[in-house]
């Protein structure tokens, strides 16, 4: 019953925050502009960047971020919202637009997505409890948003080796607060919200859930995208289903895929949906001439600032492709572009919302925008994660098969971009495909998107990009899907007017089985073993019994290479984000000699006289260790006690002699 | 516009992701909050070392309730047999004055020592 409850309590609050404020907003604004479908999936990047920019603004104002606040925002912001929606429509009556799809294709689109989410909750039934390292590190300011009722500072207490000329040897110091850049407030608002509103745990599935609605959002928000930059052809349908195929039930886990929601990697799941339900309303801006849809992009644009770097960093170079290419494609009539782009982007109510904007941004800056986090993600990469990824690397990490398409794909948009008038054998394989009508919007922020990418992670250094390679790879799926997709529509159409009938169908059913095996095969080597959950409900415990024990300004040391879900142990205790230290990986003290080396010591070698000095410096009381695998070298250590021990394990007390 | 036809596949795509959404939701509470989940802690109640009071809580996620607590006080030594059943805690405060304590207790084919 209590499950109940919380579930339908989850389920208001996530109504409330994440879908019914951008369904008012739709339909208060331009509902006669999309297809029902539409309203439904851009509801939630909308109500994400209301509610996050609305608690922010509120937050930074000094507003006490209590429950009852919150609810008093939530419920006045739907209610605004519903009364703008009612009268906007009883004043202009407007229907929604009318579906492109044929009544097998509507089938064939419910059948992808019922397939997507079956593959996708099939990944997460294995990786739903909450155990992720990023996810604990980020439900400590959850925690601490709810706990202190105001928005955080992004602060922790570092140690600091005394001599970092020779860490290994010398132990370490408590310094003054730093500054963390690596968390951004938009990251954590709406779960703070949603904990509140809810009442639901952090320690619990709820976290997860959001970010795989989020990843579910965001593959429709493709498909949804792909529907509208095909719409002038003939092959467009059919193509944007096949980005459907390409994004949603194959290659569903790997990449930014199920794997982001399971690991907790909120900015990228979050950065990813309000990335492409950017571009989505900016290419309609810019198509359409409507100007409603640049404040949305503006909106979207401030709320993925306040959320992710990497995301708006990338948008920023997406951004500059597809202009360059818009501008060269429409360079025999640039100076009518440029004056549409004029009444576009310089419209009063625009202009106001961009000084606005701008104003906020310098009043509250977002954490990482300050002189050094740019300087070290601007500049020839120097690290060996950062100086790009093998193209055979890139093409696994995206997916063979669908990078294979892409590649096809980026060809054909470009040879039929403009070449085939001059060009007459290209003629008949664009024009017969239709697709020579795509629109110069549509052909830049395609080939701008996959190329500038392509570029990021294999060559950063030709655009000064030093960011992990890796990371930064994660993004070409979207357009990759986006072309794929358009080749598959393409192929589909061509083949069986170029070729004997059926030769074309059996070259077309091999490539679907390729597609097929290939994604297919993505999803299950992606699949992860049983969970270590019973490991992680006794780190729970510990935590719980540490939280309800623990003198209010004692530290803690314990372990991260033994210990499941070692992270979420500060998420309970509620003290400072680098209590309890921790004893990281053995080989980030191995490639850091001049970081502190105190956490190694504490653990590995307690009696040594680093140890005793570490401990005395840093006033550590309980140690937390997996008891197979560390316990031995506390147990005949007299300045040590035993406290606590489950089956995996076990905490020690230091307690020095001159105590005894 | 929006039709019967669409209606219903709405209805569909919205049951199947409400249904995964209560699915999950109930596979990580099953997984948290199950019980018989094969393992059982002990602790002291106040790990302070300074501290007398040496009340030992014992918690039990096992379908063997059976635990032998052997308390080691100066030269005294005692045994207690505790029933604590699955999915709860139990706490027990041994008849000892000093600072220095050992607990060892049994449950099942294990044993586990705590010690101040």
């Amino acid at each position: 019953m209590h499950f109940l409850l919380t579930e339908f309590l989850f389920v208001v609050a996530f109504f409330l925050t994440l879908f019914l404020p951008g369904w008012f907003l739709l339909c208060a604004t331009c509902k006669k502009h999309f297809t029902t479908f539409e309203i439904i999936i851009l509801a939630v990047p909308l109500s994400f960047t209301m509610t996050t920019l609305l608690t922010l603004i509120l937050g930074k104002s000094g507003f006490i971020l209590s429950a009852y606040h919150l609810w008093f925002i939530t419920l006045t912001l739907n209610a605004i919202l519903g009364v703008w929606c009612f009268f906007a429509t009883k004043k202009t009556p407007c229907h929604t637009q009318k579906s492109p799809w044929t009544p097998s294709q509507h089938i064939l689109i419910t059948a992808l997505l019922l397939l997507m989410i079956l593959t996708k909750t099939l990944f997460l039934t294995h990786t739903i409890f909450p155990t992720a390292t990023d996810l604990g590190h980020h439900m400590f300011w959850v925690e601490k948003i709810v706990a202190t009722q105001t928005l955080p500072t992004y602060e922790k207490i570092p140690v600091i080796p005394d001599d970092p000329q020779n860490a290994i040897t010398q132990p370490a110091h408590f310094g003054a607060p730093q500054h963390i850049a690596d968390f951004i407030v938009g990251e954590h608002i709406i779960f703070a919200l949603l904990r509140t509103l809810s009442s639901q745990h952090v320690v619990s599935a709820f976290p997860s859930l959001i970010l795989y609605l989020c990843n579910l959002a965001t593959t429709v928000l493709l498909f949804l995208l792909a529907r509208r930059l095909f719409a002038p052809l003939r092959i467009g349908p059919r193509s944007a289903i096949f980005v459907l195929l390409l994004s949603g039930p194959l290659y569903a886990i790997s990449g930014a895929g199920a794997k982001f929601v399971s690991g907790g990697v909120i900015g990228n799941v979050i950065g990813n949906m309000l990335l492409i339900a950017l571009l989505y309303f900016l290419y309609r801006a810019l198509v359409e001439r409507h100007r409603t849809f640049v404040l949305f992009s503006i909106l979207i644009g401030m709320a993925l600032i306040y959320t992710h770097h990497l995301s708006t960093f990338i948008l920023l170079y997406i951004l500059v492709a597809t202009m360059s290419l818009l501008i060269l494609f429409s360079l025999h009539a640039l100076v009518k572009h440029l004056l549409r782009w004029r009444q576009l982007f310089f419209a009063p109510m625009t202009m106001l919302f961009i000084v606005m904007s701008g104003i906020f941004l310098f009043l509250h800056p977002p954490s990482y925008l300050n002189t050094q986090a740019i300087s070290s993600s601007v500049g020839a990469p120097v690290k060996s994660t950062r100086t790009g990824i093998p193209f055979e690397q890139l093409m696994v990490m995206s997916g063979q098969a669908r990078f294979v398409l892409a590649l096809g794909g980026g060809i054909v948009v470009l040879l039929c971009g403009g070449l085939w008038r001059r060009m007459r054998p290209l003629r008949r394989l664009c024009t017969t495909t239709s697709l020579a009508s795509l629109t110069p919007e549509a052909r830049a922020l395609l080939l701008g998107w996959f190329s500038v990418l392509l570029a990021m992670s294999t060559l950063p250094q030709l655009l000064h990009v030093n960011i992990i390679s890796t990371r930064i790879a994660t993004y070409i799926a979207f357009p990759s899907a986006l072309l794929g997709g358009l080749f598959l529509g393409y192929l589909f159409a061509l083949l069986p007017k170029a070729l004997p009938r059926t030769l074309a169908h059996g070259i077309l059913v091999l490539i679907l089985l390729f597609v097929f095996t290939n994604g297919m095969r993505d999803n299950l080597t992606s699949l992860t073993p049983e969970p270590k959950t019973r490991s992680a409900v006794q780190t729970f415990h510990l935590a719980t019994v540490l939280s309800e024990t623990l003198p209010q300004d004692q530290w803690i040391i314990k372990d991260h290479n033994y210990i499941t879900a070692d992270t979420w142990i500060k998420v309970f205790i509620h003290r400072d984000y680098s209590n309890p230290l921790s004893r990281s990986f053995f080989k980030r003290y191995e490639t850091r000699p001049h970081r502190e080396h105190c956490t190694r010591e504490m653990i590995s070698h307690p009696q040594s006289d680093m140890a005793r000095r570490c401990f005395a410096q840093l006033s550590i009381g309980p140690v937390v260790v997996n008891t197979a695998q560390d316990a031995q070298q506390f147990l005949d250590d007299p300045t040590f006690i035993k406290v606590y021990e489950n089956n995996d394990t076990s905490i020690f007390w230091h307690y020095p002699y001159d105590q005894q | 516009m929006i039709n019967n036809n669409q209606h219903r596949h709405f209805i569909v795509i919205f049951l199947a992701l409400l249904a995964s959404v209560v699915f999950l939701a109930w596979t990580q509470y099953r997984q948290q909050y199950a019980p018989n989940q094969s393992w059982w802690a002990i602790a002291f109640a106040s790990p302070e070392p300074t501290t007398a009071d040496h009340t030992l809580l014992i918690e039990n996620h096992t379908d063997d309730p059976h635990f032998s607590i052997t308390t080691t006080c100066g030269t005294t030594q005692q045994t207690k047999h505790l029933i604590v059943a699955d999915q709860t805690q139990k706490r027990f405060t041994p008849p000892c004055t000093q600072k220095k304590i050992t607990m060892s207790v049994e449950h099942g084919d294990e044993s586990r020592i705590l010690y101040k």
